[in-house]
């Protein structure tokens, strides 16, 4: 797997009760290379659309969506981070405010080193 | 009357065609995300770095990171190697790649790469909802080897229905000479799986002697109208009913 120097960085929060599939409820994605698109469901304005750069899976658009497909991990729909944090303590900001994890700052910048794995 | 004339709605169509694939360059590698979809929604990219004649074309292990986000990154690796094998190419249980691709061949390299490692992602998914049904019945057994004896349950086992066909259920219970055989077996609240139980149920309630059948939920009102269609074959209780429920089953009149 290849590392970046300051992106392709995920946070995710997961669930996973006792007798269900369980899996992430809620996801940011700091300038991935892959970027996200999501499908034709969800709010109109976001259907079909092509997001390039940081963003984010939010609970309440995916649960209002699917309450299924959410408890299955499932969060097909995204919205841009705007604007894209620079550097990686801006995204733990916006982690920690989303989250709600008042002390996320306590996370150290990882030592950025270009690896082939 | 047509919005666009025709000379427009080429345009468009060849803007779209342009776009559907993205390039990055970085120093040592060059990547291009590809109009293909993981599950989650995120697109599938492939690494390209050359030396002096070959090229080397990989998924820069992004389906691996895609299986992990899924909490299942040991089912990927086991799907991978199959996959790889089918298309010839190589999997070192992170990445899908081709290690000495000619110019004539790197098209048909990315293709083949990206395809292996979006099939690979879905196959995880698909066998990580399988897992995830195999734990509820393993649970399920732990349960009700709590309620019976122990040497009365058999786990996972294989029963014959009326029609000769051969079923798995979770637990099967004999319990004491006077009282009624019982199945239990995890039903979700998906389609498929009422479907196949309601089916499994029917034929093993027309068996000679047949034994109580007990749908096992995790909540009943989850179902909806599918509550119906399983009540007709099978006793539906939710996974958290007292022990007592359990073993009234067995002394049904």
């Amino acid at each position: 797997m290849l590392r970046r120097p300051d992106a392709d960085v995920v946070f995710q929060l997961e669930h996973h009760p006792f007798s269900e599939f369980g899996g992430p409820i809620c996801r940011m994605e700091w300038k991935p290379l892959r970027g996200h698109t999501n499908k034709g469901c969800g709010p109109k304005a976001l259907q079909f659309r092509e997001i390039r750069g940081s963003h984010h899976h939010p609970f309440d658009l995916n649960w209002a969506h699917s309450e299924k497909e959410v408890k299955r991990g499932k969060l097909p729909i995204a919205i841009p981070i705007e604007p894209e944090p620079t550097n990686f303590r801006d995204f733990l900001a916006i982690i920690g405010k989303a989250f709600k994890i008042k002390n996320i700052q306590l996370i150290a910048v990882p030592e950025w080193q270009a690896v082939l794995l | 009357m047509p919005i666009l004339d025709r000379q427009n709605h080429k345009q468009i169509i060849d803007e779209v065609a342009s776009q559907l694939v993205r390039t990055t360059h970085e120093q040592a590698s060059s990547f291009l995300r590809l109009p293909l979809l993981y599950p989650s929604g995120a697109n599938v990219v492939v690494r390209i770095d050359a030396n002096d004649k070959r090229y080397v074309v990989s998924d820069a292990g992004f389906g691996a990171q895609e299986a992990d986000m899924m909490g299942a990154s040991q089912i990927y690796s086991r799907h991978g190697r199959p996959i790889a094998e089918n298309a010839g190419i190589k999997f070192d249980n992170q990445a899908f790649f081709v290690t000495e691709a000619s110019r004539e061949q790197l098209i048909g390299a990315v293709v083949t790469v990206a395809g292996c490692s979006q099939e690979a992602t879905f196959r995880t998914s698909d066998a990580l909802a399988e897992k995830t049904f195999d734990d509820a019945k393993d649970r399920l057994y732990q349960r009700v080897i709590k309620v019976f004896d122990r040497r009365s349950v058999a786990k996972d086992a294989t029963l014959t229905g009326s029609s000769a066909t051969k079923y798995h259920v979770a637990a099967f219970v004999r319990p004491d000479a006077n009282e009624l055989s019982i199945v239990f077996d995890p039903v979700t609240n998906h389609h498929s799986s009422v479907a196949h139980a309601s089916m499994k149920f029917h034929d093993i309630a027309r068996m000679k002697e047949a034994p109580v059948c007990v749908a096992v939920v995790r909540r009943k009102n989850e179902f909806g109208s599918l509550l119906g269609v399983l009540s007709q074959s099978a006793n539906v209780v939710d996974e958290d009913v007292p022990n007592d429920t359990f073993l009234r089953f067995g002394k049904a009149a």
